[in-house]
């Protein structure tokens, strides 16, 4: 029994010299036995001062939380001095590849110390898995990450970023609402600008890049990208004109908002505005042969009139065009191909028949385009002019024969006939 | 004068009164300083009763000349120039159009300042629309009833023909142009109907005919689309667009100014609502139809004698 006490006492005594003697890595223990200390300070050379504390509790519940503080402050001893910067690629090689070849990676590299590292957005010792609800990398909690830095005016204001209005609208979308929500669908930043690999958006690389828009959403948005494939503005996007439109054109990027949404460009009584960003633009209808005077046609008409007043029932372009899947009048599968108009004018009017395709649906008053509206118009602006004139004529003469009279009548006729 | 007897024993009264307080009133001044107060009080007096008196007479007289226009406006004869069923007619005629030109021109003028405002007063334009359409129904039953009424009314009948413009309106222009240029002064004397009058209700029909028609287009399209082509209905679009600014140019310069604002009738007359002209409204306006009036009375009244 006693010397069962011994042996214990001795083995004790060997361990406890043994840490401060030998240049073993010192333990979590042996750690925070100064860093368990709420008051540890240390002051920079830039004069800051940064609390040292670790607390045990956050690390042991974090990812690590099983190692020891050694794995990742490999230079630690006990005590020490400054320690080097942690390196994470050490184990999480690919993400730190990745990372290298971002815009924050390459800038960080550079010197730019205001890009964000490893743990500005997983954290330091409380790191958790981007599954746990607690995480900062977590789906519902990566938005808020982002927007630390990306609504900071002064950091937009000096590398050029997009305005804080773009990122408070992401807040207000439909897709910051849902994240808002907490609906695991909804798209948050990483889901469209990738994690790691976040590069700007002119970079072809990019996920975010016009080319590569369509198959973003897509991710996500299925069924409309197969209909989009299918449009005259996919077979654009394709052949790489970068005017064809993709989601984003009409949709907008960080403020899409639903269509039931008065303010989304895609809202019925905005339709005619979006789509005429392009369609009413003289460039991009001769560049690809595309019928003109769109935009002015059709607000002439009583579709576009009643839209503009707020009868949203009213037709606006996407009515008849179609919306993901337009395709030009000459194709067959056309909704507004000539075979198909009274079938998609029957959408509204029902009973509408093969006459509905009889005569142009975009009516331009010019005698080659629509003679018989082009005659009225004419016959009625000489009419209206000659019938005004000679009303205003005989008016006028009129009030000049009681004012003549009445100079020369005098007090005779001051008092008009009556 | 009546007054001055009637006013004289009060002013006399108010005078001894006067005269019997500032004696009481003034025993210790000098007699000289007192006498001085009393004129002065007294010439005041006088000044304001005579002010007074002045005032009574002219109400007086202004009450006298009212009563006496008011017996005068009573003998003179009204002549009945639009029965009720004619000024049932107008009302129609005036509230549809009305409605439909507040409905109807915002659409043709979206930019125009005041024609959100228009379509908002009925609560948008879902319920403009229909306003619109309520008016049309309006407007296509005061043209049947009119018909009707020109057929099957003496009066109808007799308005009709007296409104088919002649040779007699093209000398009546001419001579009213050359009086208003003051090159002759006479004017021409017009029957029942001006030429004013006759082009007002003959731009009132050829209106109706084009709106009603071309609206009924737009209204039942897609039954007019069972027969005719689409660019049909554009027609009947740009036609009915057209011809309603015509009319409503048509009411504002033509019918107000010659019905409204001309100086004789500013700012316009109830001719609409009582349909009566008084005698020297018909002489100075209709010389022809009175002098008709008059000499078939001449030829009637031997016969009632003869009764």
């Amino acid at each position: 029994m006693i010397r069962c006490f011994l042996v214990a006492a001795l083995a004790a005594a060997a361990l406890l010299t043994a840490g401060p003697a030998g240049a073993a890595a010192p333990s979590v223990g042996e750690c925070l036995d100064c860093h368990g200390d709420k008051s540890i300070e240390m002051t920079t050379p830039g004069g800051q001062t940064v609390s040292l504390h670790v607390d045990l509790e956050e690390y042991r519940r974090s990812v690590h939380g099983g190692g020891s503080c050694v794995t990742c402050h490999t230079d630690a001893k006990s005590p020490h001095e400054r320690l080097a910067k942690v390196n994470c690629g050490r184990c999480h090689g690919d993400a730190a590849k990745s990372y290298a070849s971002s815009s924050h990676g390459k800038l960080r590299a550079k010197g730019v110390a205001d890009v964000p590292a490893c743990h500005d957005c997983h954290g330091k010792h409380g790191i958790r898995k981007s599954k746990d609800p607690a995480a900062r990398t977590f789906h519902l909690n990566i938005a808020a990450a982002c927007l630390r830095c990306h609504k900071d005016r002064a950091i937009e204001r000096k590398y050029g970023l997009p305005g804080e209005k773009e990122m408070i609208g992401y807040e207000r979308s439909v897709h910051g609402l849902a994240s808002k929500g907490g609906q695991m669908g909804s798209a948050v930043c990483p889901d469209c600008h990738g994690n790691h690999t976040i590069l700007p958006g002119d970079n072809p690389k990019s996920a975010t890049n016009r080319q590569n828009i369509p198959t973003l959403c897509g991710k996500c948005h299925t069924g409309i990208l197969d209909k989009y494939e299918r449009s005259v503005h996919a077979k654009g996007m394709r052949a790489g004109i970068a005017e064809s439109p993709v989601c984003t054109d009409c949709h907008g990027e960080h403020t899409i908002s639903k269509v039931s949404d008065p303010n989304s460009p895609v809202a019925a009584r905005n339709i005619p505005k979006t789509c005429s960003r392009c369609h009413d633009k003289e460039g991009i209808s001769s560049r690809y042969a595309l019928p003109k005077k769109r935009f002015s046609s059709y607000m002439d008409s009583f579709h576009g009139i009643a839209v503009e007043y707020g009868m949203t029932k009213a037709a606006n372009c996407a009515s008849c065009h179609g919306v993901h899947d337009i395709l030009p009048s000459s194709d067959p599968a056309s909704t507004v191909n000539k075979a198909n108009l009274p079938n998609t004018c029957g959408r509204c009017h029902p009973k509408a028949g093969p006459n509905f395709a009889k005569g142009p649906v975009h009516v331009e008053i010019t005698p080659s385009k629509s003679l018989g509206v082009f005659a009225i118009r004419v016959f009625y602006t000489l009419f209206i002019s000659a019938l005004v004139i000679l009303f205003v004529l005989h008016v006028g003469l009129e009030m000049y024969g009681r004012w003549n009279r009445r100079r020369k009548g005098g007090a005779e006729g001051k008092g008009s006939p009556k | 004068m009546p007054e001055k007897d009637r006013k004289d024993p009060v002013t006399g009264h108010i005078e001894k009164e006067v005269e019997n307080a500032l004696t009481e009133g003034l025993p210790e001044l000098p007699p000289e300083e007192a006498e001085a107060l009393k004129e002065k009080v007294r010439r005041r007096v006088r000044e304001e009763m005579a002010k007074e008196a002045a005032r009574l007479a002219r109400e007086q007289r202004t009450r006298e000349k009212k009563r006496q226009d008011e017996e005068m406006g009573e003998k003179e004869e009204k002549f009945e120039r639009f029965n009720r069923n004619f000024r049932f007619q107008h009302m129609v005629l005036f509230s549809s159009v009305i409605l439909l030109v507040l409905t109807g021109m915002p659409l043709k003028f979206p930019d125009f300042v005041l024609s959100r405002f228009l379509i908002a007063l009925w609560g948008g334009i879902q319920n403009s629309t229909i306003v619109h359409r309520i008016a049309a129904g309006m407007l296509i039953y005061f043209m049947v009833h009119h018909f009707i009424y020109t057929i099957l009314t003496r009066d109808g009948r007799r308005d009709f023909l007296l409104m088919i413009p002649g040779l007699q309106d093209a000398k009546d222009i001419r001579k009213n142009i050359r009086n208003f240029l003051g090159k002759s002064p006479d004017k021409p004397s017009f029957g029942r109907f001006s030429y004013i009058e006759k082009f007002d209700y003959w731009a009132v029909y050829w209106g109706c005919v084009i709106m009603i028609g071309s609206g009924l287009f737009l209204w039942f399209e897609t039954e007019v689309m069972r027969f005719l082509p689409k660019y049909a209905v554009d027609m009947a679009h740009e036609m009915h667009s057209d011809e309603a600014l015509l009319a409503t140019l048509a009411i504002v310069i033509w019918h107000f100014y010659n019905v409204h604002f001309n100086p004789d009738r500013f700012p316009g007359t109830l001719l609409w609502w009582h349909g009566q002209l008084t005698e020297h409204e018909m002489k100075e306006e209709h010389p022809l139809e009175y002098e008709e009036i008059m000499s078939r009375r001449g030829k009637e009244s031997p016969e009632v004698a003869d009764r």
